[in-house]
């Protein structure tokens, strides 16, 4: 029993870091969500009336529809691109292989809201993207991207893949030089190419690191909040908002704590819907 | 020993538990009202905290203010713009809060009725603040008990400087244009915005991804609507509509019909204001219709290029109005030194701050044609006269409710793009507005 006193104590500093910084302020938020309060006064309980706001709002609907859209840039193609990419990268001693990988995974190291105010500039009107199409004859394609409703969602997406991609890349390629040399041997041997190499034995070799990467660029996606703040702030005409923008919004512009915490709680459950689904689809059955 | 150890531990743990664990609790204060006031400043040594978010005006007011009372210090505890929008709620609710803030109707709408401002109304009297300010200055510092309609009621804050939009132009680029002249209606704006247009400059640039789109709705609206519905609208007054005036959404259609001409840059409604300051004091627009507090970084950087003028009326004659406020200064309730605070607050209002406000790009509450009336800055505080002497200063419109700036961003978005009718757009905001008086 001493012992696990003990015990019990040398947890305790981290244990009361994580009460008092994660579950507390957690369980607060699911309490809010049933007030309506402005975060001064005194609140009122109003039950789930600040739920059914968000599956009626048509804005805080949409804003969740964006955020799946979203999914698809940022873990969708970055996966499929990353496991390109690293069929290739696994190729018979490639050289340059630091390079690449710095090169790739640079979007990584960058604040989200430098890269945010970059690819504003580049998707300008007169930015590089459209200069460039001016320049090979495609003037008649050059747009505002990020100005019209149309193009906005789409551009901010290929900022996450651009974002994402890079991580991908590094977590399978680093999973792939665990896989033991003597399986692509003897795949070898029983005359497979490459393109059969990587299916039968890359691939199974990376179902762990594809389930990491799957889980966080997901979350990624769906919490994003930096990136679309500083490109379109939810604009143009609220085609671009994401559930956390509206979080924002909600709980520090508009004074209304209750409906903030109701998005967060259900963006949160979303959140838990698609880690529980991506894990259980790439666990290695046993 | 070591038991004891291991109990203090504990202790010690718990107590840090405690402390860090509280609750997302509730504030009320008492508020003392503003009775009976002395207009005496103390003359013990004493130091103000003031926090605020835009700088100037509040500085060369601060360095002012100690010349004369050399026994009160300052604190000055700067946050940017979008942060203190945030932590103002926090720092007054807090139990050592600051002396003097920066006003910002958003927060103020939960910070009021928690009875954490110190109403000015006994202060107003003994000083003589409202013989001495433009009505119009006040209208949106003084509110009702729960902040929900503004215009009458009690006073919270003072102004200390005069903000105003106008429109804002590069001689070189328009007299390249061939444009000689100041625009005086609307529809003479859009013939040189044409000609601007003609000779291959971007004629204006509008950053409808910050607040300078709408802005430009805002002062089309002052010209081509009734300014008293739109201050009471603003104000929150129950029954006001915009829709019940064809002008706002005439205003609206004229944003779009610019836009359909290609006035604007295509890009518009992802250009941060930033981005708009950079294009007009780099020569690549000529026309930017945006508020006083960028005069300075403009004069810096286009020297007497750089012109002003009011939105012009739909005929020459119409009064001038302009969108504008002071900038607002509150004094804490729990605050230990009210009265110096006070006194503070009357100062920046005097005729003694008006060098110092004006020597900071701004125009002092009270103008003052004997401390200058020369270059662009004279220009805009002869154009506050104008105004004062017509229509008045028009409140922003992301005013009148919290939600308002974004509603108003995304229907100018709409308008540019053409997916939002003018008529829309104003039903729009009227049913934000409504919201909100619910």
């Amino acid at each position: 029993m001493r012992g696990g006193m003990k015990a019990l104590l040398y947890v305790l500093p981290a244990g009361i870091v994580y009460v008092c910084f994660t579950l507390w302020p957690a369980f607060n938020t699911l309490y809010y969500a049933f007030l309506r309060w402005d975060g001064i006064s005194a609140g009122v309980w109003t039950g789930l009336t600040n739920f059914e706001g968000v599956f009626t709002d048509p804005q805080l609907l949409g804003s969740i529809i964006h955020s799946l859209v979203l999914v698809v840039f940022f873990a969708v193609i970055p996966i499929g691109v990353g496991l390109l990419l690293t069929g290739l990268l696994m190729g018979r001693g490639t050289r340059g292989m630091t390079a690449f990988r710095v090169i790739y995974f640079l979007p990584q190291v960058v604040p989200l809201v430098a890269v945010g105010i970059t690819w504003r500039w580049i998707y300008a009107d007169q930015g590089p993207v459209n200069q460039f199409l001016r320049a090979v004859g495609l003037g008649s394609v050059a747009q505002p991207w990020l100005a019209q409703s149309s193009t906005a969602l789409v551009a901010i997406g290929l900022v996450g893949t651009w974002c994402m991609t890079g991580l991908c890349m590094m977590l399978f390629v680093s999973g792939a030089q665990k896989i033991d040399d003597s399986l692509y041997e003897a795949a070898s041997i029983d005359g497979a190419g490459a393109l059969r190499r990587f299916q039968s034995v890359t691939l199974p070799g990376l179902r762990g690191e594809i389930s990491v990467a799957a889980v966080i660029t997901t979350i990624a996606a769906l919490a994003s909040f930096d990136l679309v703040y500083v490109t379109t702030n939810g604009g143009p005409n609220n085609s671009t908002t994401v559930p956390g923008l509206l979080v924002y919004r909600l709980a520090f512009s508009y004074n209304s704590i209750g409906p903030a915490a109701a998005l967060a709680i259900i963006l949160t459950i979303l959140i838990l819907i698609f880690v529980t689904v991506i894990r259980r689809t790439t666990q290695e059955r046993s | 020993m070591r038991r004891n150890l291991i109990a203090a531990a504990i202790a010690v743990t718990g107590v840090l538990a405690l402390a860090g664990c509280g609750t997302g609790g509730t504030t009320a204060t008492s508020t003392s009202t503003g009775g009976a006031v002395s207009t005496k400043v103390p003359d013990t040594p004493m130091t103000l905290t003031v926090d605020y978010a835009s700088d100037p005006p509040i500085t060369p007011l601060v360095d002012g203010f100690k010349k004369l009372h050399p026994n009160i210090k300052f604190k000055l505890v700067q946050t940017p713009f979008a942060d203190y929008q945030t932590s103002l709620k926090l720092s007054l609710s807090s139990d050592n809060p600051p002396d003097i803030v920066q006003y910002s109707p958003g927060p103020m709408r939960a910070i009021v009725p928690a009875g954490l401002v110190q109403p000015l109304d006994g202060y107003a009297k003994a000083y003589g603040w409202k013989e001495r300010v433009s009505p119009s200055l006040l209208g949106m510092l003084t509110s009702n008990k729960s902040a929900t309609e503004y215009g009458s009621g009690t006073l919270y804050a003072m102004p200390g400087a005069v903000q105003m939009v106008g429109v804002f132009y590069n001689k070189k680029l328009t007299s390249a244009a061939g444009i000689t002249t100041v625009p005086e209606t609307v529809n003479e704006l859009g013939r040189d915005l044409a000609k601007v247009k003609r000779s291959g400059v971007t004629p204006m640039t509008l950053p409808a991804l910050g607040v300078g789109g709408f802005q430009l709705w805002s002062a089309l609206a002052n010209v081509y609507g009734n300014v008293n519905t739109f201050n009471k609208w603003v104000e929150g007054v129950p029954g006001t509509s915009l829709t019940s005036d064809s002008g706002f959404s005439k205003a609206a259609k004229q944003v779009q019909d610019w836009a359909k001409d290609g006035y604007f840059s295509s890009d518009a409604s992802a250009l941060a204001d930033a981005d708009a300051i950079a294009a007009f004091s780099t020569g690549k627009a000529a026309y930017y219709v945006t508020g006083n507090w960028n005069t300075e970084a403009f004069s810096k950087a286009l020297g007497d290029d750089v012109g002003f003028f009011l939105m012009p009326g739909t005929s020459a004659s119409q009064a001038a109005v302009a969108t504008g406020s002071g900038f607002p200064y509150s004094i804490s309730a729990k605050s230990k030194h009210k009265a110096a605070a006070a006194a503070f607050l009357d100062y920046m209002s005097s005729k003694a701050s008006a060098q110092a406000i004006f020597d900071s790009g701004f125009v002092p509450v009270i103008p003052d044609s004997s401390v200058t009336d020369e270059g662009i800055s004279g220009t805009i505080q002869n154009d506050y006269t104008k105004v004062v002497k017509g229509k008045g200063i028009a409140p922003f419109a992301n005013w009148a409710t919290s939600s308002m700036i974004d509603t108003l961003t995304a229907g100018v978005q709409g308008l540019l793009s053409g997916s939002t009718t003018p008529d829309a757009y104003v039903a729009a905001l009227q049913s934000d507005w409504e919201k909100s008086q619910q």
